[in-house]
């Protein structure tokens, strides 16, 4: 059973397209980024598959079935755009959003109360929200999005605006979750806060699906030909490797090398040893920003051409 | 339609209002500012003006003179000592003016016969703005002209008192074929205090709506909502909610009036007479009170969600609220003329039934066809209105930034 099921999803808001002709289907357990720039269409998609608002063309299936309401007290959601009620408790809100996912209040009482502990915010529980910071809030959403024990966990830009510490705690949880068999979509354009927790993933940009697959075959498909080189002295190495390098970022005492399709990182490093001292050589994998700009780069400037 | 989630709603926002500080200090101050406002005028202004004023009247005739004096000091409202003038020359007015500046007389009433005879006479003094003590002048003024009238005539003056007396009209009201002695000014009072209790209300917890509509929206509280609860549920809850807490409110206010202010009434009740409120009017009034309530708050619901501030949400606002302040401005017209054309008509228009056909029943007893076409109507109208703002607000609330246009809104009614 997939929990979702997207199959040639399309939604338009007038003119505009948002979501055009998406498909993708994430695996029990798995943790799925949704990924693109601002304005791809990834809170369009997540609404469409919680029933806020119901696709033009397509199917949404959860949990291997047509959506239905019911579906919802199985799913988890943070949205993007945060938001409390500003003269209640943190407490009663807690209690009041589990309830509407059909928790009972005495178990959304026991469970908020246990969260709160977890997330070290146990000492705010009967304070109003207007007196939390924004961080603080931030904990109590994802507390909300997850008290009511959902097998299907969406996170829209979970990490936006946390500190280190507290991002390092959600993560934490979230890959306890992922252990206990949940699972999770993480939809954001910072792709490099989501680069190691994800299973597979789909790019998107103007509502387009543009690349998917796992993490390791995309990764493996776009090959090593980034290098990063640490160095002390003459850093002139480079302009006589011209035959090597695409493209290079030197930064004075390390630089960030592109090599050319089918180079030889070991020749670059010869090169490089002859002028100075190297104290790190890394062959790296592309970042998946990397993999997003080559994918869409040149779509982009085909699209640009073909506007002309 | 989810019932659990709805009554989850209901129960949120009843608590959360319930509790706060605003409800207690409005349902505690507005039933005592009402009868400041309703009845602290026409106490203070009935109450008679203390001390003794002493004026000196300029007449000619001194039979007139002991007629206005004897007058002014039975009739007046406040204590009046006069003393007769009988010389009417200029340098006496100049006299007597230097008097009232120096404060020695409180004024002087000018009235030689001819002008008596000219209908007109002058009081000058220092105090002329109460209008009751003009009032009892011209009573007592007009009483001596008129025994004087009658002496030129050859009848008899002294029994001008006898003559004179009034005839008092009382008020009866036939409802169902049962006579109840009404004093029109009471019953207009206690409807005016229900229409305005209404009317507040229709606002106070129409507005309210919408603010919680927008809060939920500007604070971004409906996405996390909406994940698990519909738009057509949410406004429900929301509608329910509020509307129960107005309830909550005008039966403390109306339990509360009873005990609290029995004095107040007594009190009122010696200024306008018998304060009776058919029975009729009252069975009624709950009716249009949630019928009204509803067919407002699902607008303002819409407003709420159409708009992302409450600046924003005036200029609707406005087109809202008017039939209700409508309503308010031909109050008096519907008072006057129950059974107009027009009466009828804005009694039995939905937007303007709940105030119009309200006064109408507590004025009258319009015809029973009357009552259940405005009801039905009413009826009707909130389930159109509830089915077209569920729609708006359904689209608007996930709507940030621009605020929309009319024709914008209007297309989102269209959306599937």
């Amino acid at each position: 059973m997939q929990p979702v099921e997207l199959k040639n999803v399309s939604k338009q808001y007038g003119n505009f397209t948002a979501v055009d002709r998406l498909s993708f289907t994430i695996a029990p357990g798995a943790i799925y980024g949704l990924l693109g720039p601002n304005g791809a269409g990834k809170t369009s998609t997540i609404r469409m598959m919680i029933g806020i608002t119901v696709p033009d063309t397509g199917e949404v299936r959860m949990f291997g079935e047509p959506f239905r309401r019911e579906h919802l007290q199985r799913i988890g959601y943070l949205p993007e755009e945060r938001g409390l009620y500003k003269k209640m408790k943190i407490l009663d809100q807690i209690v009041f959003m589990a309830e509407l996912h059909g928790v009972s209040a005495a178990d959304a009482r026991r469970r908020g109360l246990a969260w709160c502990e977890r997330l070290q915010i146990a000492d705010w529980a009967m304070k109003k929200a207007e007196e939390l910071s924004k961080g603080m809030q931030q904990k109590i959403q994802f507390i909300t999005a997850l008290l009511h024990d959902p097998e299907f966990i969406i996170m829209d830009e979970p990490f936006a605006g946390l500190d280190p510490v507290n991002s390092t705690l959600l993560k934490d949880v979230l890959l306890d979750l992922k252990k206990q068999g949940r699972t999770i979509l993480f939809s954001t354009h910072r792709m490099d806060q989501v680069e190691k927790l994800c299973d597979d993933i789909c790019l998107v940009n103007h509502g387009k699906s543009v690349l998917q697959g796992t993490m390791r075959d995309i990764k493996a498909s776009f090959g090593r030909n980034t290098v990063q080189i640490d160095y002390e002295g003459d850093g002139t190495f480079l302009e006589r490797a011209g035959d090597l390098v695409q493209s290079s970022n030197n930064y004075g005492n390390s630089a960030e090398i592109h090599l050319k399709p089918g180079a030889d990182a070991q020749q670059l490093l010869r090169l490089a040893a002859q002028s100075a001292r190297i104290s790190r050589f890394e062959i790296m994998e592309p970042s998946l920003e990397e993999i997003f700009i080559a994918t869409v780069g040149p779509a982009e400037e085909r699209a640009q051409t073909a506007a002309k | 339609m989810n019932i659990r989630n709805i009554w989850l709603v209901i129960r949120r926002e009843y608590l959360e209002r319930v509790r706060t500080r605003a409800f207690v200090i409005s349902t505690i101050l507005v039933p005592f500012f009402m009868m400041l406002v309703t009845l602290g005028p026409s106490k203070l202004a009935s109450m008679k003006a203390t001390g003794t004023r002493k004026i000196v009247v300029v007449t000619d005739n001194a039979k007139f003179g002991d007629t206005v004096r004897a007058q002014l000091a039975s009739n007046s409202d406040r204590k009046t000592t006069a003393t007769i003038d009988p010389t009417a020359t200029d340098a006496e007015r100049d006299t007597l003016r230097a008097r009232v500046t120096a404060g020695e007389i409180d004024g002087f009433l000018w009235a030689p016969m001819s002008d008596v005879a000219n209908r007109k006479v002058i009081y000058t003094g220092r105090e002329v703005g109460d209008f009751l003590e003009v009032a009892g002048l011209e009573r007592a003024v007009t009483f001596a002209a008129i025994e004087k009238r009658m002496d030129a005539r050859g009848i008899a003056g002294s029994d001008l008192d006898q003559l004179l007396k009034r005839v008092s009209v009382d008020t009866i009201r036939m409802e169902r074929g049962k006579e109840s002695k009404v004093s029109g000014i009471g019953t207009f009072l206690a409807t005016f205090l229900m229409v305005f209790a209404l009317y507040m209300t229709l606002i106070i917890y129409g507005v309210s709506v919408m603010r919680s509509v927008i809060e939920e929206k500007s604070s971004r509280i409906v996405e996390v909502l909406l994940a698990s609860i519909s738009p057509f549920d949410l406004m429900m809850g929301k509608i329910v909610g509020v509307g129960a807490v107005g309830l909550t409110q005008v039966t403390i206010w109306s339990l509360g009036g009873f005990l609290v202010t029995s004095p107040a009434l007594l009190a009122a009740k010696g200024i306008v007479g018998d304060v009776q409120v058919p029975v009729l009017t009252l069975a009624l009034y709950p009716f249009y009170f949630i019928l009204g309530f509803l067919l407002y708050s699902a607008s303002f619901a819409a407003v709420g969600a159409a708009v992302n501030s409450e600046q924003e949400a005036q200029q609707f606002n406005f087109v809202v609220m008017s039939p209700i302040i409508a309503s308010m401005m031909v109050m008096m017209y519907i008072i006057r003329q129950p059974g107009a054309p027009w009466s009828v008509a804005l009694s039995i228009f939905p937007f303007t039934a709940p105030i119009c056909m309200f006064l109408r029943i507590a004025v009258q007893t319009p015809p029973a066809w009357q009552i259940a076409a405005s009801i039905a109507s009413m009826i009707a109208a909130v389930f159109v209105m509830t089915w077209l703002c569920a729609r708006i607000y359904r689209i608007g609330i996930l709507m940030y930034g621009k605020r929309p246009t009319l024709p914008e809104i209007l297309k989102w009614m269209r959306y599937a």
